[in-house]
């Protein structure tokens, strides 16, 4: 199908119709028996099927055509205009990611052109083909391929990437060309001295093994409110013990060699930088927890199951830890804080962040949001400002 | 004499006393000398878990000490990067004498050897260097250097300069020299093209053309613009070493050296290929010019293994396989013995091939669509 197909394609839909096959699609999606969910565990190796079931079964929860309206209504008013052709570049494998990239420019009123990234060929193809099946009209509004060739047709382009990639991509668009750029951000769990610490190890664990910590909502940091002296040390002993058990629940998926230098670099790093204790994986580079010195400023972030736990002393010093991440929080996820939820959700907004969370909820983001706070069907239309013909001149 | 120095200089004493014996690698594979390198090299770790204090963080980190080693294999690897971040000695930093860096940018941080002493570097290079480059040369005899890379002057924190320096000193005949004057120069600036190509034009005596894999490239890019060629004297040799970290440009180093044979008129048994590091005391030779035949087989030296592991459970891979090279060296007698590098290679018996470097180790994920697309 070629640009001008595409776009025609979309125009013949209304964003209400768009909405209600979205819904459907998804509904085919969530649950055990979801045989597109099969699909894609038995094509895409970067994560294990385990963990894509799982993530998936928690992730789409709430993902329903209410929630669709919902967002459609606060973001889309009638009188708007959205770019006739979209093309979207998807970063990673993580597939409610993907839908949610997907969704917000077809919803917008724009056809869609997805990038299929070479080393997850499965999740966007699938994704296409199960929205075709249950509404062939609206699947022939997006196409999946080598976006390559049509980016030069397209009225706007919505991107995930580096941030000096995005910036090099803007700089050869021209001024018509409406460009959205998600660039790096990072997530913080944060757990306060009254929270359960099992409790919170489990839900720390889930959020970190849920996509191997491959997503920015992934928790690069978990701070803990040292409680008594040996509190952080305890917790980073359940936290292992936890991400040992997900490790046979939800094995870590496909890791390339770069990939394990890497770690074995990052634990190097944070040893040689004072690190109080570094409790690894029995075997290879499966996960770690590295308990850093009290107090410690931002050591390199976590990846891959692999992460620091810093324990700080009170509110303030979490206001403080959070602050210097800014402007590249994403999510905060917390716990067992006195200090009250607005107070925190202004901390992560002074930091850059769009959300908080609760402990075990990082990779369940709602539809419709997105890492940098702003709408993203919102940030792709044009508004039509409509005054009186008849008004007076005063 | 402290007592750290006084314990390494026994040990210091025995491992020189092996380098001094040279290179067999022709009549005696490593294996006859296996006992002798195991008892240096847990002796070396013994010592430098308790004098290294970084080192020995990272072993207990790992849960190693001494008492659990019973093989130079389980002596706790670090990697090149933990350079950049520590202060990797037995020694105190007032007896440092000198440090080399890592190439590296303003932007990224760039590692440090500490040395306390450069006798373990130059007598395994005197052990290695003349044996692979220069074997006719007979005890006392020089020839001509041209060197393509900055003086030890010009560059006091690069081991290759101070190496090709110790090489000029011992080997080099008067009129030898170095025609750079960065670690990074351009076709048009750092150093004298045109001055090095007529000189080189002007040789009639066998020589040596030894430098930096980058600095071959701009020699041949200007030859290509100026359209010469030039033919080196009959029995001369070629030398490169070094990766293209930081250039503009990569070539294969099979590509190189075909294009240092046509351009430069030496036979490609000639062109020898050197590897080694700024974390290693030690560093390996194709052996071409001894054998007469093109290789791309470097020889370990008999004081130091090499391993091909995979660097998720750090156990080697299967025999014949590719893996990440691991090297336990044993003139890294003031640093760390064994070091886990980023070079991909394939380990048979005491011969290493080295295939490049594990691509840019950045975690697939969130950041990487866009770069994809753009082919970055």
């Amino acid at each position: 199908m070629n640009a001008a197909e595409l776009r025609a394609a979309r125009r013949e839909l209304d964003s209400e119709r768009v909405a209600s096959a979205l819904a459907a699609c998804l509904e085919e999606w969530r649950g055990p028996d979801s045989h597109w969910v099969e699909h894609l565990c038995a094509g895409q190796k970067l994560f294990s099927p385990a963990n894509l079931r799982r993530g998936l079964a928690l992730g789409l929860v709430g993902w329903n055509h209410g929630a669709i309206i919902d967002w459609l209504h606060r973001e889309r008013p009638p009188e708007a205009a959205a770019p006739e052709l979209t093309a979207t570049i998807v970063a990673g494998s993580i597939p409610t990611n993907a839908f949610a990239l997907v969704a917000a420019p077809l919803l917008a009123g724009s056809a869609v052109f997805a990038h299929v990234p070479s080393e997850d060929p499965y999740t966007l193809p699938l994704l296409h083909e199960s929205l075709a099946a249950v509404a062939p009209d609206v699947g022939r509004a997006l196409q999946v391929g080598d976006a390559r060739s049509v980016l030069a047709e397209c009225d706007a382009i919505v991107a995930e990437g580096r941030d000096t990639t995005l910036q090099s991509i803007r700089a050869q668009l021209p001024s018509s060309v409406l460009f959205v750029g998600y660039g790096h951000k990072l997530s913080l769990a944060a757990i306060g001295a009254d929270a359960d610490p099992e409790d919170a190890a489990r839900r720390v664990a889930l959020d970190i093994a849920l996509y191997d910590g491959r997503g920015c909502l992934s928790p690069a940091y978990v701070l803990i409110e040292e409680r008594d002296h040996g509190h952080a040390q305890r917790f980073c002993e359940l936290l292992s013990r936890e991400l040992e058990e997900l490790e046979r629940a939800i094995p870590r998926g496909s890791v390339s060699d770069a990939e394990h230098m890497l770690l074995r670099e990052l634990r190097t790093r944070w040893v040689l930088s004072g690190v109080q204790q570094l409790l690894p994986a029995a075997r290879g580079t499966d996960w770690a927890v590295a308990l850093q010195a009290s107090g410690a400023l931002a050591p390199a972030p976590g990846i891959l199951r692999n992460v620091p736990v810093v324990p700080i002393t009170s509110g303030q010093h979490l206001e403080q830890w959070v602050a210097q991440l800014a402007p590249e929080l994403s999510t905060l996820a917390h716990a067992g804080w006195r200090t009250p939820e607005n107070a925190l959700a202004s901390m992560a907004l002074r930091a850059g962040g769009s959300r908080v969370c609760a402990l075990g909820h990082m990779q369940r983001p709602p539809l419709g949001w997105r890492h940098d706070g702003r709408g993203a069907i919102e940030v792709l239309l044009r508004y039509l400002d409509v005054e009186s013909s008849s008004s007076e001149l005063v | 004499m402290n007592e750290e120095r006084a314990r390494r200089s026994q040990i210091e004493a025995r491992i020189l006393a092996w380098m001094r014996e040279g290179v067999r690698c022709e009549e005696a594979p490593h294996e006859t000398d296996a006992a002798r390198f195991e008892q240096l090299a847990l002796e070396l770790f013994e010592h430098q878990f308790r004098f290294d204090d970084p080192y020995r963080e990272l072993c207990l980190a790992a849960g190693v000490s001494p008492d659990k080693v019973q093989h130079w294999q389980q002596i706790p690897l670090v990697p090149t990067s933990a350079f950049k971040h520590a202060r990797l000695a037995t020694f105190a930093k007032e007896s440092t004498r000198r440090i080399f860096r890592t190439s590296g940018t303003t932007l990224t941080a760039r590692g440090e050897l500490h040395l306390d002493t450069l006798e373990l570097y130059e007598t395994s290079l005197l052990a290695t260097f003349p044996h692979f480059v220069c074997p006719e040369l007979e005890l006392g005899e020089r020839m001509h250097f041209s060197v393509l890379a900055p003086s030890p002057q010009d560059a006091p924190d690069s081991s290759l300069s101070y190496m090709f320096g110790v090489v000029l000193r011992e080997l080099g005949s008067k009129d030898s020299r170095f025609w750079l004057r960065s670690r990074t120069p351009s076709q048009s600036r750092g150093w004298e093209a045109s001055a090095c190509v007529d000189e080189l034009e002007r040789r009639r005596e066998p020589i040596a053309l030894v430098g930096t894999a980058f600095a071959f490239v701009h020699l041949i890019d200007f030859l290509d613009d100026q359209q010469r060629e030039i033919e080196l004297p009959a029995g001369s040799r070629v030398m490169e070493t070094g990766g293209f970290k930081g250039q503009s440009r990569e070539i294969p180093r099979d590509e190189l050296h075909g294009l240092i044979a046509s351009r430069l008129g030496v036979p490609r048994e000639r062109i020898i290929n050197q590897y080694g590091m700024c974390e290693l005391g030690s560093q390996f030779y194709e052996p071409s010019l001894r054998s007469g035949q093109a290789t791309q087989q470097k020889i370990v030296p008999p004081w130091v293994r090499t391993r091909a592991i995979t660097p998720d459970s750090l156990e080697d891979v299967p025999a014949g396989e590719i893996g990440v090279l691991a090297h336990y060296d044993l003139a890294n007698t003031g640093s760390v013995i064994a070091i886990l590098t980023s070079d991909l290679g394939r380990v048979q018996e005491d011969r290493v091939e080295v295939y490049g470097r594990l691509p840019g180790a950045e975690a697939r994920g969130c950041s990487r669509a866009a770069d994809a697309l753009l082919g970055a």
